[in-house]
């Protein structure tokens, strides 16, 4: 089973095989493993987890909104984002979700803005769950 | 002597102009890469994002505000995409001639304008016309979550019926050394082309997490705003690869400007010699005779 990830502004796997991927759904965490039924959904935000044909460890890429497509031999994940645990800077997650978290108590938001900063606070907090692992 | 003068601080003159130029290019060159680079990395998202909305498309039908193609195109929008500076060769010139060009062809429309540059502004405000919105500073601020705040301006633009048709112009990325002035229609978005993505391995039925015309209608949105962040790299990539080949012009053209005057340079100075030359000898004739 080949797994690709890739975001608006880089690659970040491309057709690695794999032997057993978790994805963060929308409804929950997904387990695919070769032979899953083709099957598309929405992503969330969290940890996509893949294991690598010849090991044991999981390897982790924090992803965000998105979807993921499961094909007879392959699975494409499309994230707004995704970051790999070398690429994040802990002082700088922990900065920008003060300054999301910061803009939240601002009573003078409109619902849309408001689902917005959430949606951004998830991301930074999925980081930061990356960074502390 | 005073002409020795004048050629010698010419010359000085134009060095520093070449200096300049010059660096220009190697900071084009510079940016260009990095703009490249970003192109590059955006194509395996937009080649998926699109066959993903192939095969969605084709296990179910729907229809959606941004799909609906009216019979008679009245309101059209045109986004015209320059650089804000110039000093990049024919780049901004060639897109605002052709915007112009479709602005006075096609009277039937109503045609308003978007623009993102200065030059396209200052190209217009001579001609009379003003953009309903406008944006500076893409070559700076481009990124993908910017592109998503264009895209969801225009899409709402569009389905609450303020256009029928958005159309983009802008420089397309060919090469480092060239680029072509192209015009899309980015809305309403044609699917016509989706099917012809997929046509083997693949299987119609598909597992849904979330309904399929959820799923599509938000594809779909995703699509048009890969596109619109497609069309600002390609502009700016080529802004990048314009300047670069005008400011290596430049470059070549002062080389030879100097090359020029040093050759009159020396000229004149030998000739201002022989004169001395003669002047002394002809004296000392004279003082033996």
């Amino acid at each position: 089973m080949k797994l690709t990830v890739v975001t608006p502004e880089k690659m970040i796997l491309d057709s690695v095989v794999i032997q057993e991927l978790l994805v963060p759904g929308i409804k929950g965490e997904m387990g695919i493993l070769p032979g899953h039924a083709p099957l598309v959904s929405t992503l969330g935000s969290g940890l996509l987890k893949y294991r690598l044909s010849e090991e044991k460890e999981f390897g982790e890429i924090a992803v965000s909104w998105g979807y993921c497509e499961v094909q007879a031999d392959k699975v494409v994940v499309l994230a707004e984002s995704a970051e790999t645990k070398a690429a994040l800077d802990e002082q700088k997650v922990r900065k920008t979700l003060e300054g999301i978290l910061g803009e939240l108590e601002n009573a003078q938001l409109s619902p849309e803005e408001i689902r917005k900063l959430r949606q951004e606070e998830q991301k930074q907090r999925t980081f930061l769950s990356l960074i502390r692992k | 002597m005073s002409g020795l003068k004048k050629i010698r601080t010419r010359i000085s003159s134009v060095k520093n102009t070449e200096q300049i130029t010059q660096a220009m290019k190697m900071v084009a060159a510079a940016k260009l890469r990095k703009a490249q680079e970003r192109i590059l990395n955006l194509r395996p998202y937009a080649e998926n994002i699109l066959s993903v909305m192939a095969d969605v498309a084709l296990s179910c039908n729907i229809s959606h505000p941004l799909l609906m193609r009216k019979d008679k195109m009245q309101k059209v929008l045109l986004v015209v995409l320059t650089s804000d500076r110039g000093l990049c060769g024919g780049f901004n010139n060639n897109i605002c001639r052709f915007a112009e060009d479709f602005y006075r062809s096609h009277d039937e429309y109503d045609l308003d304008f978007f623009f993102i540059g200065k030059k396209a502004k200052n190209y217009f405000q001579f001609r009379g016309v003003s953009p309903v919105d406008e944006m500076f500073q893409l070559d700076r601020e481009i990124s993908y979550p910017l592109a998503g705040k264009v895209a969801h301006q225009l899409m709402k633009n569009f389905s609450d019926g303020d256009y029928d048709g958005i159309y983009f112009v802008y420089n397309s990325f060919q090469s480092a050394i060239s680029q072509k002035v192209v015009k899309e229609v980015f809305l309403p978005v044609d699917l016509s082309v989706a099917p012809l993505v997929r046509q083997e391995g693949f299987s119609k039925d598909l597992i849904f997490e979330v309904p399929p015309e959820e799923l599509l209608e938000d594809l779909i949105e995703k699509h048009f705003t890969v596109q619109v962040y497609r069309c600002m790299c390609e502009s700016v990539a080529a802004e990048y690869g314009a300047r670069m080949s005008a400011m290596e012009n430049a470059t070549k053209n002062a080389q030879d400007i100097i090359s020029n005057l040093t050759l009159t340079f020396n000229k004149m100075r030998q000739s201002s010699i022989t004169t001395e030359l003669i002047e002394v000898s002809s004296g000392a004739e004279a003082m033996k005779s």
